[in-house]
């Protein structure tokens, strides 16, 4: 993924079918004790890098394009632009999975080749399942089934 | 997916133990302040994949631990409260322009103040140490493959927590170690961020006697409360040698 790849506009429809093919069943499977977390990170991160980062990639372009900015020193909040919408929308799908991705590598770094019922951390494990919950909700409500 | 249907079943098999029913409320899941997952007509207050000057900023935090302590037992306690830092000037990567995708910027914690309360510990209150260099710092996160270009950065704060807790009668701490969370972020001040410690950490009392383990802990960055533009600051070598 070079910068002139990601010149499109964001395409979340993309990301959610993905998102709901790529990596749910994976997380299904990680809950249910078929899968160790180090598995479910090598299952996570072609998703994460080949098709969201992209994606986030789109985002921020989205955003320069829109806002005029240069990514170097601005000042200021973003102004309240109709014109912002799109790319601020789309944010959460960015911090969203960013978090994410933390969450993983430090189940991973935990539990290594082993699965959620070794885990002395439940309390992860809990974060688990509602971030996939809720991702699931947020890209669905952007891009809704045909 | 049916989380509460999956959560359940983690209690039914006895994978969380300690997780009773409430915890299953979306209350004490750490997964980012709802100003991070947006909604209609949600603007930040925060330019996204944009440096901004330096500043003084002060920012609601929540802190979820997970501590055990000798007499006591183990407890995860929800805190909330206040940090406020000193954000430096960004600084450019050798040999390219002053931009978001290559600059590094750290920020010095000044303070930190979060409370909770646990059946088992009473109230908790968790503060940095102002007499030690603490702080965070944002640089490029490693791409995957050559020639990439990364959006986000990575970020790992840094500091040597204080734990008073009222029913041992004292405040533990990590003595010198410092405590590192780490997080992935696409702005700065990183509102939404969720950072995570990846290992455990011994707590010692005053004299140096070890009397537990903070065993995990993940801190979510809520509103930003004020941003106050100041004066060019550099990086104190105190805190350049703790973040590097």
């Amino acid at each position: 993924m070079t910068a002139s790849d990601a010149t499109t506009s964001p395409d979340v429809v993309h990301l959610a079918d993905e998102f709901r093919t790529s990596v749910l069943p994976v997380t299904k499977e990680f809950l249910e004790k078929k899968i160790s977390a180090n598995e479910l990170r090598a299952a996570w991160r072609p998703y994460y890098y080949d098709v969201f980062h992209p994606f986030d990639l789109s985002v921020e372009q989205a955003w320069r394009r829109v806002s005029d900015s240069t990514g170097r020193l601005e000042f200021g909040p973003p102004q309240a632009d109709p014109s912002h919408e799109l790319p601020l929308l789309l944010f959460p799908v960015s911090i969203a999975h960013n978090n994410f991705d933390r969450l993983i590598e430090v189940l991973a770094v935990e539990l290594g080749d082993q699965t959620v019922e070794a885990t002395k951390i439940p309390e992860r494990i809990v974060d688990f399942a509602h971030v996939v919950d809720a991702l699931n909700h947020l890209l669905t409500s952007l891009a809704p089934r045909p | 997916m049916d989380t509460q249907n999956i959560l359940q079943q983690l209690v039914d098999r006895g994978i969380a133990p300690g997780i009773d029913g409430s915890t299953l409320s979306s209350a004490d899941v750490v997964k980012g302040h709802e100003s991070a997952w947006g909604g209609a007509g949600n603007l930040y207050p925060i330019r996204p994949y944009t440096l901004t000057p330096a500043a003084l900023e002060s920012f609601t935090v929540r802190e979820r631990i997970h501590v055990s302590i000798d007499g006591l037992g183990e407890d995860i306690v929800d805190l909330h409260g206040l940090g406020i830092y000193r954000r430096h000037d960004p600084i450019a990567a050798d040999g390219r322009e002053l931009d978001w995708a290559g600059a590094t910027v750290t920020a010095q914690f000044l303070s930190l103040q979060v409370t909770g309360h646990s059946e088992v510990f009473g109230q908790v209150k968790v503060s940095n140490s102002p007499d030690k260099a603490e702080g965070a710092r944002v640089k490029p996160s490693p791409a995957p493959r050559k020639g990439n270009i990364m959006p986000i950065k990575d970020c790992v704060t840094s500091l040597y927590p204080r734990f008073e807790i009222e029913d041992l009668g004292m405040t533990v701490d990590t003595g010198d170690e410092v405590v590192r969370l780490e997080s992935r972020i696409a702005m700065v001040p990183p509102v939404g961020d969720v950072s995570r410690t990846s290992r455990k950490y011994p707590l010692y009392d005053s004299t140096g006697r070890q009397l537990g383990e903070l065993i995990a802990a993940d801190i979510e960055i809520g509103a930003l409360l004020h941003h106050v533009p100041i004066e060019s600051v550099v990086v104190p070598e105190a805190l350049a040698a703790v973040v590097a």
